[in-house]
């Protein structure tokens, strides 16, 4: 029998301002992230066949993507090739045969870490989008931590 | 047509005239095609006088005639092509429309004009201002709801992306960091006795430049105070509009770019909206606006 892919519904996520805000202005002016680059729902997908986890965003826009891959190869982030938006995130769940019972919560270490380094590493005007991808997947209360319930189903 | 600095209502009547242009030059080629079918004598004989001389005069057309008609042909439909569908601006002016009543769902009871939307479009280069010419990157508005643009009403914003710090004004800077920026609050700079210092703090709070809020206050003082002026520009004092209170812009991307600049002002001092920009109504209104934008 093939096994079937695991697909969550799409989450709509709507960010607190807190969440949108970027760095601070001198004058008293308030800046937030363009509505362009705040993902409008997210969702998880878990192949077992081919033992791929992934994490879809959708935006207002589209647009070309490139694919940034981790030094191990285990995870790949697809970004728009102008924006630099995570438009999806993909993780080779073979690559980590340790994994236990808790999968789900190594997963979302895996993705805080790899969003987390690219924040640091990446240009600083994107550092806001992957701030907040991580904020939305992985924070306490995250809104769309239900993407992560495929993974733990067994 | 943006790199003629053409405004939407312009491009929309060139749209339309290239279109009975390329209809025409289709006519006119196949007429010549048709014309080399018959006799020029028995059309003289058998034709009425002005069909005779119309096929007579077309079999008279040189051999490189109907190659040149090709060549203007594809020209005109490149240039059609360019410019876009005329009918894209009006969906992108009604789209527009649909936009500011989403965005100020909670001001409905407020006069129309208390809160706009405009859209700015990035060009490179300033064509139609001459003593702008030596520097690169600009905002024009090309739709506003509600009204429309007029030509010289809605100030031109620097923009350029290599100085950041020069940008002007909320839509500049919106654009140069490609980030929602808002400003709320404002002073009420309509009259023309404002103080030095509220229009200073009213020029770095929007990033507008001094100079032109100086020389609007002096503008309009002199047309109030000089009974000549008065008579002959009378009309722009009753048509002053007042100060916004609260300005928000964001940047407005096609196709992962960046194209221009949304901005919303507003004569209320706070009226909330970057929630407002989070719903999905507003969403769903700029993801059709991007789409129809990739035609322009």
């Amino acid at each position: 029998m093939i096994p079937r892919v695991a697909v969550t519904e799409w989450i709509p996520i709507s960010p607190t301002l807190d969440q949108l805000e970027s760095q601070a202005d001198s004058q008293g002016r308030q800046l937030y992230l363009s509505p362009y680059d705040v993902p409008r729902a997210v969702r998880g997908l878990l192949d077992p066949g081919s033992g791929l986890f992934r994490i879809e965003f959708k935006y207002i826009d589209s647009e070309p993507l490139i694919v940034w891959r981790a030094e191990n190869g285990a995870l790949a982030l697809e970004l728009g090739k102008y924006s630099e938006r995570v438009y999806a995130l993909q993780i080779n769940l073979s690559s980590f045969p340790q994994m236990g019972a808790g999968r789900a919560t190594f997963v979302r270490d895996c993705v805080r870490k790899a969003l987390q380094h690219k924040a640091s590493t990446g240009d600083k005007g994107h550092r806001d989008g992957y701030l907040l991808a991580r904020e939305l997947l992985t924070s306490n209360h995250a809104p769309a931590a239900g993407v992560f319930t495929p993974l733990e189903a067994r | 047509m943006v790199i003629l600095g053409l405004r939407p209502d312009q491009s929309r009547a060139l749209g339309s005239a290239l279109k009975i242009c390329e209809l025409a030059l289709v006519a006119v080629s196949a007429a010549i095609g048709t014309a080399g079918n018959f006799d020029p004598q028995k059309a003289q004989k058998d034709f009425p006088t002005a069909l005779a001389m119309l096929v007579v005069t077309l079999r008279g057309t040189p051999w490189w005639g109907v190659p040149a008609l090709g060549l203007v042909l594809a020209i005109v439909i490149w240039a059609r092509k360019t410019i876009g569908p005329p009918s894209a601006w009006n969906l992108i002016q009604y789209t527009l429309e649909g936009l500011r009543e989403a965005i100020f769902v909670q001001q409905i009871q407020d006069p129309e004009h208390y809160h706009r939307v405009t859209l700015f479009r990035y060009q490179r280069w300033c064509w139609t201002r001459p003593w702008r010419w030596g520097r690169t990157g600009w905002l024009f508005a090309v739709a506003r709801s509600p009204g429309e643009v007029t030509r010289g009403r809605i100030p031109v914003w620097r923009a350029n992306t290599d100085d950041p710090d020069g940008a002007e004004g909320v839509a500049g800077q919106a654009f140069v960091r490609n980030r929602t920026v808002a400003v709320s609050n404002l002073a009420d700079i309509t009259g023309d006795d404002v103080a030095d210092a509220e229009l200073t703090r009213y020029s770095l709070e929007t990033y507008e430049p001094l100079v032109s809020l100086k020389l609007r206050q002096t503008r309009f003082r002199l047309i109030r105070q000089n009974v000549v002026l008065r008579f002959l520009f009378g009309w722009r004092l009753r048509r002053r509009r007042a100060s916004a209170r609260y300005l928000l812009g964001y940047p407005v991307v096609v196709s992962g770019s960046r194209w221009g600049v949304m901005v919303l002002d507003s004569r209320h001092e706070r009226p909330e909206l970057e929630a407002v920009l989070r719903s999905p109504e507003v969403a769903c209104r700029l993801a059709y606006l991007s789409k129809l934008l990739e035609e322009v």
